[in-house]
């Protein structure tokens, strides 16, 4: 009974949590993490003011 | 003098203090980065982190997902970015602007500044028109600008202070970088400065007039897991949590305010308790 309280009162941040988790599968599986390593792991000359 | 008068009145924003502290240690837990001035390169990069904490800066050992996320919007091929998106998504839906509250490393920063005993002024005409500016930010140099300029993340080159603090450590650190800055640079300086000395003034104007992240989060706020509940029945409509609220909000009235950092003060300062953040039906 309150388990199906907790949900009704949640459903928008319940789906869109699952909305998030799915896209965050689809871009790992597109090798989106490697993307973000990729550019994290080198001094970004915008981010610091070289440009 | 300013009704808040810069001070974290109860022992509870300590106790946030305390979180936002250790949050802030743990994304920036690359220590030795400070004094050699590498960056870390390990694995965790490849995960964003909540809050804005500049992926350049020495100390990050996670990504910022505003920079991530410019990224793949400005990349020579397009690229739809599911992955930033689908943290984003994920982490306003579960928190909304508690990372605002406890987790950003910039927001922790603003707070601190607001400690220092300087003249106040929290409210006046301009704020309620200035609150629009980040979302003008996030549409045109978070996504707009970037989407027509490649290779160039407009946010994170013009105006993150973020990024410009990580600049500073880089400037004391390695000299060949300290000889390449210029202009860029010297903008990027002032830009920090202006937040600084009017986050002396005025309490997190970063977050309240220019944040691209608060504002996404933002949106997040009526709808997210964790959220805050008015007990209509117990309000006295005293407006104690008004006058407590540093981001000027009146939660009697709109308790999932996109402008609420749910710092908590409003529900401390309630005389009836009426106030709560927590998962709606998971309480006794
Ligand atoms: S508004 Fe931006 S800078 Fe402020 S706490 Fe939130 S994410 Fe951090
Ligand atoms: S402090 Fe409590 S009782 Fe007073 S107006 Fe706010 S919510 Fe209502
Ligand atoms: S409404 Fe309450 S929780 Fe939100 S910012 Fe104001 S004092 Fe903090």
């Amino acid at each position: 009974m309150k388990k199906h309280f907790l949900i009704e009162k949640n459903i928008i941040a319940i789906l869109l949590l699952l909305l998030g988790a799915g896209l965050i599968a689809f871009g790992i599986h597109s090798g989106q993490m490697k993307a973000v390593l990729n550019k994290a792991s080198r001094v970004c000359m915008e981010c610091i003011g070289i440009g | 003098m300013d009704k808040h008068e810069g001070k974290t009145k109860h022992c509870g924003g300590g106790v946030r203090l305390g979180i936002q502290a250790v949050a802030t240690l743990i994304q920036n837990a690359n220590f030795k980065g400070f004094f050699t001035g590498k960056i870390y390169t390990g694995k965790s990069k490849q995960v964003c982190v909540p809050g804005l904490n500049c992926y350049s800066c020495p100390g990050a050992i996670g990504a910022c997902p505003v920079g991530s996320l410019q990224n793949f919007l400005s990349g020579r091929k397009f690229r739809f970015p599911y992955y930033v998106l689908g943290i984003l998504l994920f982490v306003g839906a579960l928190l909304g602007r508690v990372v605002c509250g406890f987790l950003c490393p910039f927001g922790l920063l603003q707070d601190l500044l607001y400690l220092i005993p300087f003249y106040k002024k929290n409210q006046f005409l301009l704020d309620k028109y200035l609150r629009y500016l980040k979302y003008a930010v996030l549409a045109v140099l978070v996504i707009i600008l970037p989407l027509c300029l490649p290779l160039t993340p407009t946010f994170c080159k013009y105006v993150c202070p973020s990024g410009t603090i990580a600049g500073i450590i880089s400037y004391f650190t390695q000299p060949i970088i300290r000889s390449q800055m210029g202009k860029l640079f010297s903008w990027k300086l002032i830009v920090l400065g202006i937040i600084v000395v009017s986050g002396l003034i005025v309490y997190r104007p970063f977050c309240k007039y220019l944040c691209p992240l608060g504002a996404f989060y933002g949106f997040f706020n009526r709808f997210a897991l964790v959220r805050m509940h008015l007990d209509e029945g117990k309000c006295v409509h005293c407006s104690a949590c008004a006058n407590a609220c540093k981001m000027n909000i009146d939660p009697s009235r709109k308790p999932n305010s996109m402008e609420c950092i749910r710092c908590g003060d409003c529900v401390r300062a309630c005389p009836k308790s009426a106030l709560y953040i927590g998962v709606k039906g998971s309480e006794k």
